[in-house]
């Protein structure tokens, strides 16, 4: 392994990269081991942690560690220490390094005339953890000028993830390029013999080449998933804008169109008051009528927006009688409706948390939809149970049938599949209905059948349980 | 003002032009007295102004310059004015401040005016059957 690229007299700079400190510093015992195996002389220059796992290591392979400090065959260097003595504003300082480390290294050599000095040092490696490459490479370099004046076998050791990324393989390019040897972490140098190396490396250049392969294919992938986003950005900005619009159409809906609409609501009123005209009288109530319809119109169409841009119906809960609700329901219907027969029928108590509000326009919808599309034959029935302590259900029957092409859009928005419906509104309110139903916490169903005519059924839990959204 | 026509003065704050005309109208038929602004802004400047109170704010939320929410919370937070009676009127109650007396619009006259007639007094008595002679005749 390493020692192979030492030749006994000659001066050898190598490199090792290491991943952890283990194999560090099984590999710096090894070649500082070999050393001493060898008569020659040892200087261990490593930070304290790394000095405690060599010194151990050699201990262990019954290395005398003591009696070769003494006899002057093994020094130990605070690698930190040393470091602190020749750099200079950061950069090491070659006068400095000549005193405190070529004249030391010398006089080593002076002391055993014709023994070669074995070193391993890691300086360098801690200039360059400390973001300083180019200080570590002059280091490089004091050390070369070194190993060319005097005999000395060098190892040098770089942690292999300072070399990551591209900037990182110029810096790998650099630090071998300092170096007679380099190490590879895979321990390649331990293969026996020339052909054994060549087997390793015909399979590391494989393994290259499909690296280069897999580098080639991500890139490709990468660029097309930069044009997925793009292109769901853009999507997603066009998204954006539209409901920007929306909430804009929402907001001159809700005011512009309303407030108008509402003095003229309001002054149609007025001249109810003030007239005793019959003919004034009359034309003043279909202004209010086709107003008021209008305002529904206009607020199913908030409702339907605020559903759209994902706002969700507000609920504003209250205690509630359903039952007296659906009383003055059918009294008013009844009366607008004369020729229809409305039946209410009801057990237990219907009183709930809901929002009365919203119950009296669901309840109210369900009805005008049975009274118009009903068998006007048959009477609408409205059933209210209140027997469930958990539960509300109110069902809607008429003795009409749903077609069955039409029953999948039952509740679908704005489908016109109800006979008429688009003609005085604007196919939302079962939409709608639906909507504040789920916003409440229940669920709405609907069955038909030639038999059994049409049952709009909805259960409502009587408090809320989650705050729900339509 | 005299105090009198404090009692019977309603303040109508609203920036719909005829509604407010016909409002005025109204509570005129109906024997108040009647003050109009179109944003928040004067509705405030009146209020602090005048000497005597008015019996009653019939308050849009939507305004010009501020709105009735803010207009609102600044009468509430207002020695002066926290206990002048407001009738909040909308066509989305769901926006009204909490707590706050919501009439939703559009408008029915007679409930409007049986909430007037809880905090105000009328300057003469309407004609038995409801509005004047006057308001009568086009």
């Amino acid at each position: 392994m390493i020692d192979r690229a030492l030749a006994p007299s000659d001066s050898c700079h190598m490199v090792q990269l290491f991943d952890n400190d283990t194999s560090l510093s099984e590999v710096v015992s090894q070649y500082l081991g070999a050393g001493l195996a060898a008569g020659e002389m040892v200087i261990l220059i490593a930070t304290a942690a790394h000095r405690s796992a060599i010194r151990r290591q050699l201990t262990d392979r019954a290395f005398d560690l003591e009696r070769a400090q003494a006899a002057g065959l093994y020094t130990e260097l605070d690698a930190h220490d040393l470091l602190a003595g020749f750099l200079v504003d950061g950069r090491p300082d070659a006068t400095k390094f000549e005193a405190l480390v070529g004249d030391r290294i010398e006089a080593m050599q002076q002391t055993r005339p014709g023994v070669r000095i074995r070193a391993y040092g890691e300086m360098v490696d801690l200039l360059w953890g400390d973001d300083n490459p180019a200080a570590a490479l002059e280091l490089e370099s004091l050390w070369n000028d070194f190993c060319a004046r005097q005999p000395l076998a060098l190892l040098c050791a770089y942690h292999a993830a300072h070399f990551g990324g591209d900037a990182g393989e110029t810096g790998l390019e650099a630090v071998c390029g300092a170096h007679d040897y380099v190490v590879p972490r895979e321990q390649a140098g331990a293969l026996p013999d020339a052909n054994g190396r060549l087997r390793e490396l015909t399979l590391l250049q494989q393994r290259a080449a499909a690296l280069s392969l897999e580098v080639t294919r991500r890139t490709a992938l990468e660029g097309d998933l930069r044009e997925a986003l793009s292109a769901a950005t853009a999507a997603h900005a066009v998204a954006d804008e539209s409901v920007r619009y929306n909430e804009l159409f929402t907001r001159m809906v809700g005011h512009d169109l309303r407030n108008p609409l509402n003095a003229i609501v309001t002054t149609a009123h007025y001249l109810t008051r003030i007239s005793t005209e019959p003919k004034l009288l009359r034309a003043a109530q279909r202004i209010t009528s086709s107003s008021m319809r209008m305002a529904r119109m206009i607020e199913q169409l908030l409702d339907f927006t605020r559903i759209q841009v994902g706002k969700g119906l507000h609920v504003e809960r209250g205690t509630t009688d359903l039952l007296q609700l659906c009383q003055g329901l059918v009294t008013t219907l009844q009366s607008t409706h004369p020729g229809r027969t409305i039946v209410l029928a009801s057990r237990g108590v219907a009183v709930g948390e809901l929002d009365a509000e919203r119950m009296t326009q669901v309840l109210s919808t369900l009805l005008l939809n049975a009274v118009h599309y009903g068998d006007d034959a048959r009477p609408v029935r409205l059933d209210l149970d209140g027997s469930d302590p958990g539960s509300l259900t109110v069902s809607v029957h008429n003795g009409g049938v749903v077609s069955p092409e039409v029953m999948p859009l039952f509740f679908a928005p704005m489908h016109g599949g109800l006979k008429g419906e688009h003609t005085q509104a604007l196919g939302l309110g079962l939409y709608l209905t639906r909507a504040l139903i789920r916003a409440h916490g229940g669920e709405i169903a609907v069955h038909s059948s030639a038999a059994g005519g049409t049952v709009v059924r909805v259960e409502l839990p009587r408090q809320a349980t989650v705050e729900m959204t339509a | 003002m005299r105090s009198s026509e404090a009692e019977c003065t309603v303040l109508v704050v609203d920036d719909e032009f005829e509604l407010v005309q016909t409002l005025r109208e109204v509570f005129t038929d109906e024997g108040y007295h009647v003050r109009t602004v179109s944003n928040g802004r004067d509705a405030l400047r009146y209020l602090r102004e005048t000497a005597v109170k008015p019996c009653l704010v019939v308050l849009d939320l939507i305004l010009p310059m501020l709105d009735g929410n803010a207009v609102y919370a600044i009468m509430k937070a207002d020695p002066e004015l926290a206990s002048v009676p407001i009738l909040v009127s909308t066509s989305d109650p769901s926006r009204a401040p909490a707590g706050a007396e919501v009439m939703r619009k559009p408008i029915v006259l007679d409930a409007l005016l049986a909430h007037v007639e809880r905090y105000c007094v009328r300057r003469k008595e309407p004609p038995p059957s409801g509005p004047s002679e006057a308001a009568r005749r086009p």
